[in-house]
């Protein structure tokens, strides 16, 4: 007997006695038992009456698809409806200084009648000069 | 007096001239004027121009308008810009309310920026046409070219 690998079969007696209480034989069931079992659970079910329909309140599905439409106008409005920028004074879809140019052409056009003053035109002009984007014409 | 402390006394005099000398001195840098061109046969009557140092080592220490004196002096800038030791760019605009007839064309200096460059290397100037139009508001596809000189 190699010393090193294999050890003498000796177990203290209480750990003995518990091994053998575990060593039991396991319950063999048989097929037929399976089937057993299967039917009678196919029968009880079969007699149970079916189940309820959920109850549903009858504004559930209005009330779902009036949220789905609003949800979906909000998504879509930017992309259908153009907000217009108050500084894109020629409609370019820009800010520069072609709009400071229209401002000024239509204050000198209709004077103090046109509602567009000089300080307006000036906070404009600086707007598209800004470094900073936080000052900066959009 | 003895002499040693005299001799004493005349360095230490020298040093001190020696030293404020040196401080009253002022800041070592380069002065520039830098001319913005905007070329078009069309006559212009508004323009808007980023002036780009690559390096972001200018300091703007002056503008003025350019050589058509129906355009505002100076053109529009930011401010703030001027007051940075160094800023790699500037944005310049300006218009005219002149008829076409009396707005410049061809190739017209629209502004002057004076420009100290803070850097050893040689400054690396670049421009870009933001917009310019005509007098009716049109956007016209002009050229853009700079020239720069020492101030004198």
């Amino acid at each position: 007997m190699d010393q090193t690998t294999e050890q003498p079969e000796i177990l203290p007696p209480a750990i003995a006695s518990r091994l053998r209480r575990l060593d039991r034989a396991e319950a063999i069931l048989d097929p037929r038992t399976d089937r057993a079992v299967l039917d009678a659970a196919r029968s009880y079910f079969a007699a149970r009456p079916a189940a309820a329909p959920a109850r549903r309140s009858r504004w559930a599905l209005p009330l779902g698809a009036a949220a789905a439409v609003l949800l979906a106008a909000v998504l879509v409005r930017p992309l259908v409806f153009h907000t217009p920028n108050a500084d894109d004074v020629d409609g370019s879809g820009r800010v520069d200084v072609l709009d400071v140019l229209a401002l000024a052409r239509m204050r000198a056009a209709g004077g103090d009648a046109s509602g567009i003053t000089d300080t307006r035109i000036d906070e404009l002009a600086y707007r598209i000069v800004a470094l900073d984007s936080s000052r900066r014409a959009p | 007096m003895s002499r040693a402390r005299v001799l004493h006394a005349a360095l230490a005099l020298l040093c001190a001239a020696g030293v404020l000398s040196t401080t009253a001195q002022p800041e070592a840098g380069t002065f520039t004027m830098v001319d913005v061109f905007v070329v078009s046969d069309t006559p212009v009557a508004a323009w808007q121009v980023e002036l780009t140092e690559r390096r972001g080592a200018m300091q703007i220490v002056g503008i003025e308008r350019g050589d058509d004196s129906t355009f505002r002096d100076p053109p529009f800038y930011d401010r703030v810009a001027l007051e940075r030791n160094a800023t790699d760019r500037i944005v310049l605009a300006s218009f005219s309310l002149s008829d076409a007839g009396e707005l410049p064309r061809g190739k017209v200096r629209v502004a002057r920026v004076h420009v100290r460059a803070t850097g050893a290397a040689q400054p690396d100037y670049e421009a870009r046409l933001v917009a310019a139009g005509t007098a009716d508001g049109r956007p016209i596809d002009a050229q853009l070219s700079l020239e720069t000189q020492p101030e004198r």
